[in-house]
């Protein structure tokens, strides 16, 4: 059965530009109120809505070899099980860009898609190469993120001073994940689920009636989850428009992919620490408990796939997100002790899993410091004095170590924090930062 | 056509599929020249020793494999030179050196080339060399040996205390938890800021120093996932001591008022 937007949607190149703006247009009103969304889409002519808090670009891997099908269906693949398994979340759009590889890099993407994002939200791009040979396709995958006009930092007071305050960010870097092995056979057995999650059903019965939903390059196209139930997904096409049922069970079998790839694990909690980020103050709190819960344990997941994994530093930044996330589901930062204890065992956790990670040393000590300046620091002042400056033995380069240990001799000056430090030896450490931070930038 | 002309014709192939297929070279590289106040990381061909080595299906794609796995640590190596560049005005360049083909052994990294390397800014120098390695009588094993000069290191710090030259075969045979990692080459990034460290010491750069060693550390540390050995442990004892070291020296400089004068003076041993 096909049915008439199925029509609209493959006639779409012959559509004048003004009237397919309009269509669209029409489209992303209906979406900007969507919870979540799937789209694909040609690289050069991404779609932005302005509704969900978090869109998630899947760019083409880029082929090494030859493989240009396989890899296409795997971006399918990742596709769909990122969107049926961000579902738990409540403004996500997932969307799946088509086109040669080598025009579609990160860049090239982002260039088209944050001039049209809004601010406070955040997009990812889930990129890579991919690369097949005998039995099993190679692959190798980058996380970007980014939140429009918002800095992703975090601040602690030390004390009734506002000024005094330690801060730590997480930075803009790619996060590169170290290569992974998928057996062709694997990929094989998902084909089946692939196909029925293509489907679109009239009713939510694998029996009903069901149009396929558009597969090729130049396909343009997203939908709108408007309901589950029973495992089944309620979606409305756009900018066409038409419903259908779509079966989230059938990738079911599809966990066993986030088993060799554990990234998509990654991406699932940063989605959740995104939502939380860009938008805490506008859901409530027990919403926010329910996605900070979802993001800890997908990053848990994430852990325990990629240990042993030469990726050290994606590690401890899915670590350091655990924290943040237990820290951003509290809309209003002002954050109870145990909340500050609970975020620095995961700081710690990044800590312990990339010992020289500056990202993983600057936020265990800001957060042991707001611990320390409310007398609740099992490690003790000058336990936290040393790993300061051992910090900043291991990487002199950053400011934000700089800053923050500044802070804390400021909290040990004001009495806020006790340390076993004479007032001239900490004058004089100040006034050494004072003359560090004019050579640094 | 005839049994002797068949048989000497057989003798023939024989001989060049078991004969040397290049001769080690180590042509000049224009992009050494190129760009002089840029650091560089040298990335040489991967040539295999002999036909039959070049002929060999396996070995071909082992040759693919590595080569997909250099490809990301080159994206690695971009990004780092991408922060690098933004944070510390430090430029790092990568080149690639066609046709240039060390030995299996990397012998032609002579002090004297090392020395020139090094005032070229070279940080390390790779190069792959693939053959087929005699299994016992049984079928020849695809073999590929990857070699890092670290041409600073060669020329500033006596060999025993820091060797410059590593050779790692692979597929690795160490205890990785996962395949991949027993073909991936992590040591690339590790040893490039391992040269960059010791290049930044000798030119009072404290803190860039201290920072490549860091990263250099826990590149080496990653790379250790896949299996280790004595060079790999005693170049870590190396950086572990030089990032010391340096800090000692940062601390006594007069010239010199950044953030390490903040920290006490400690014993550099070389361990952690």
């Amino acid at each position: 059965m096909k049915s008439s937007f199925f029509t609209l949607l493959r006639t779409r190149s012959t559509l004048p530009c003004l009237f397919r703006r309009a269509l669209l247009g029409a489209g992303l009103l209906i979406a900007s109120l969507s919870a979540q969304a799937g789209m694909m889409s040609p690289c050069q002519d991404p779609i932005v809505l302005p509704g969900p808090q978090v869109h998630v670009f899947i760019l083409p891997y880029r082929a090494e070899s030859v493989l240009t099908d396989r890899g296409r269906q795997l971006a399918t693949i990742m596709q769909r099980h990122i969107l049926f398994a961000a579902l738990k979340y409540s403004s996500i759009a997932v969307e799946e860009l088509t086109g040669d590889p080598g025009r579609c890099d990160y860049n090239m993407a982002a260039s088209r898609i944050v001039p049209h994002l809004r601010a406070g939200q955040s997009a990812i791009f889930l990129s890579g190469r991919i690369f097949e040979q005998g039995d099993a396709i190679r692959l190798q995958s980058t996380v970007s993120f980014l939140t429009v006009d918002q800095t992703d930092k975090i601040t602690w007071r030390l004390g009734v001073n506002e000024a005094n305050q330690v801060s730590a960010n997480i930075p803009s870097d790619p996060v590169i994940f170290a290569p992974r092995v998928i057996p062709l056979d694997f990929l094989e057995m998902l084909e089946p689920a692939q196909r029925e999650a293509q489907r679109l059903h009239k009713t939510p019965d694998a029996t009903a009636p069901f149009i396929d939903l558009p597969g090729d390059p130049e396909a343009r196209f997203g939908f709108e989850v408007v309901e589950a139930k029973n495992d089944w997904m309620h979606v409305r096409l756009f900018p066409a428009g038409g419903d259908g049922w779509v079966p989230a069970h059938a990738l079911a079998t599809a966990g066993n992919l986030k088993g060799v790839f554990p990234e998509l694990y990654f991406v699932d909690g940063l989605i959740g620490y995104l939502e939380l980020s860009s938008a805490s103050s506008r859901q409530s709190g027990e919403e926010n408990r329910s996605i900070r819960t979802a993001a800890v344990a997908s990053f848990d997941q994430y852990l325990e796939l990629a240990t042993g994994r030469a990726e050290s530093e994606a590690r401890a930044l899915a670590a350091v997100l655990q924290g943040s996330t237990t820290l951003r589901a509290d809309s209003n930062a002002r954050w109870l002790t145990a909340q500050l204890q609970e975020a620095q065992r995961y700081f710690k956790r990044a800590k312990d899993l990339a010992p020289t990670s500056t990202i993983a040393n600057n936020f265990f000590l800001a957060c042991t410091a707001a611990l320390c300046a409310r007398g609740a620091c099992d490690e003790g002042s000058d336990q936290l004095h040393a790993q300061f400056l051992n910090a900043i033995a291991q990487d002199p380069t950053s400011r934000e170590l700089v800053d923050n240990l500044n802070a804390f001799y400021g909290a040990a000056q004001s009495g806020r924090i006790k340390v076993d430090l004479s007032p001239a030896k900490i004058a004089e450490q100040r006034a050494i930062i004072g003359r560090a931070r004019s050579s640094m930038r | 056509m005839n049994r002797r002309w068949l048989c000497r014709f057989g003798i023939a192939v024989a001989c060049v599929a078991s004969a040397p297929l290049v001769r080690a070279e180590l042509t000049n590289c224009a992009g050494l020249n190129a760009h002089p106040a840029d650091y560089k990381v040298v990335l040489d061909d991967f040539s295999f020793t002999t036909l039959a080595a070049q002929n060999d299906t396996d070995l071909s794609a082992l040759k693919d494999r590595l080569q997909f796995n250099l490809n990301g640590q080159i994206e690695s190596l971009k990004a780092a030179a991408r922060r690098l560049d933004v944070n510390l005005q430090v430029p790092l360049r990568l080149v690639f050196c066609a046709g240039r083909k060390p030995s299996i052994s990397g012998n032609e990294f002579t002090a004297a080339l090392a020395e020139r390397l090094s005032d070229e800014r070279v940080v390390v120098e790779m190069w792959g060399t693939l053959d087929l390695a005699s299994g016992g009588g049984q079928m020849p094993l695809p073999r590929a040996t990857i070699g890092y000069a670290i041409p600073p290191v060669q020329h500033y710090v006596n060999e025993t205390e820091a060797p410059p030259l590593h050779l790692v075969a692979y597929p690795k045979t160490g205890g990785a938890q996962s395949v991949e990692e027993l073909e991936n080459l992590p040591e690339l990034v590790a040893f490039a800021l391992v040269g960059l460290g010791t290049k930044a010491t000798r030119a009072n750069r404290y803190d860039l120093a201290v920072w490549s060693f860091t990263r250099a550390q826990a590149g080496i540390v990653d790379a250790q996932l896949a299996g280790t050995n004595a060079d790999l442990d005693a170049l870590l004892a190396y950086i572990i001591r030089a990032a010391c070291n340096t800090r000692a020296s940062a601390r006594v400089d007069q010239n010199y008022s950044g953030p390490l004068k903040l920290v006490p003076a400690q014993t550099c041993t070389g361990t952690p």
